[in-house]
């Protein structure tokens, strides 16, 4: 039971950030400029980070398989959403009429919308990181 | 007995954390070599009708600037007779464009330099949303028109 559950959330946590961070890889240009929308980093730092970002994405979508590598994965993608909240939340509160660029091109939601589905998939994170909590 | 210090987050969280430090590192190493595939800066140039370089500024006469940059870059400095606005102050720069808008000025947008892209953003959404035709970028943003137009 407990396995068969483990197994459904890693197959949905990894299909997600991989299909979030596939998306971004498809066009990190587009990328670049969706965060630069966020009005925090621009120029370099907004094209180093679109490439950087959905790379983590994908690899520690990967890593939550191996058990061993399981925790830090999902402490890596835990933080990465926290960032990506604390950005939502900031464009969230200065008002601003984006798309929140979560999902590449294809999957555009509002700033308030990506807000509530990170704030589910960090629940997730952390049931797995509680049915892990004995692995070194 | 007495209070002893463990020292850190002992070996489980250094295990995790060194594991974490491998999945970043490794994903760093993916993406550099990814962008050296296609490129770290968007494409932009002469395939783009509206990226303006500074050349092409001396043959437009009475140019409507508008500085895309945040709003605390704008207030220390920006070209002579530039306005405000970006999608954070959208509403409030769009009013005031429409105030000053004639239909035989071209609108120019800059951001910070030439690897923003917010310039090209905003241009891109007043033509669309507005309808306006001649609505630009400008591909140096800041960095070139502080040292090659007149600013305050």
């Amino acid at each position: 039971m407990k396995i068969g559950l483990e197994r459904l959330l890693l197959a949905i946590l990894s299909l997600f950030f991989l299909y979030a961070g596939g998306s971004k890889l498809v066009d990190p240009h587009a990328f670049s400029l969706a965060i630069e929308r966020y009005h925090l980093v621009d120029g370099l730092a907004a094209h180093l980070l679109a490439f950087w970002l959905p790379w983590v994405e994908c690899v520690a979508a990967l890593f939550l398989w191996p058990r061993r590598w399981r925790l830090a994965a999902a402490a890596v993608l835990g933080g990465l959403m926290l960032v990506f909240q604390v950005a939502l939340t900031m464009a969230f509160v200065r008002g601003l009429d984006i798309d929140c660029g979560c999902l590449g091109e294809g999957l555009e939601m509002s700033v308030t919308g990506a807000l509530l589905r990170n704030f589910f998939i960090l629940l997730l994170l952390l049931w797995v990181a509680r049915l892990n909590r004995h692995e070194r | 007995m007495p209070f002893k210090y463990s020292g850190g987050y002992g070996p489980r969280g250094r295990g995790i954390v060194g594991r974490g430090l491998v999945i970043c590192l490794l994903a760093l190493v993916l993406a550099f070599f990814h962008s050296l595939l296609v490129g770290l800066e968007p494409p932009s140039g002469p395939e783009d009708p509206y990226a303006l370089s500074l050349g092409d500024l001396a043959a437009i006469p009475e140019i409507i600037w508008i500085d895309a940059r945040p709003e605390g870059a704008f207030e220390a400095g920006s070209v002579s007779g530039a306005l405000h606005l970006n999608e954070e102050t959208w509403e409030r720069g769009l009013s005031t464009l429409l105030e000053t808008w004639e239909p035989d000025r071209p609108v120019i947008v800059f951001c910070d330099d030439s690897g923003c892209g917010t310039s090209r953003v905003v241009a891109e959404r007043l033509r669309e949303e507005l309808g306006l035709p001649e609505v630009y970028w400008f591909e140096g943003g800041w960095k070139e028109l502080e040292k090659g137009w007149p600013v305050r």
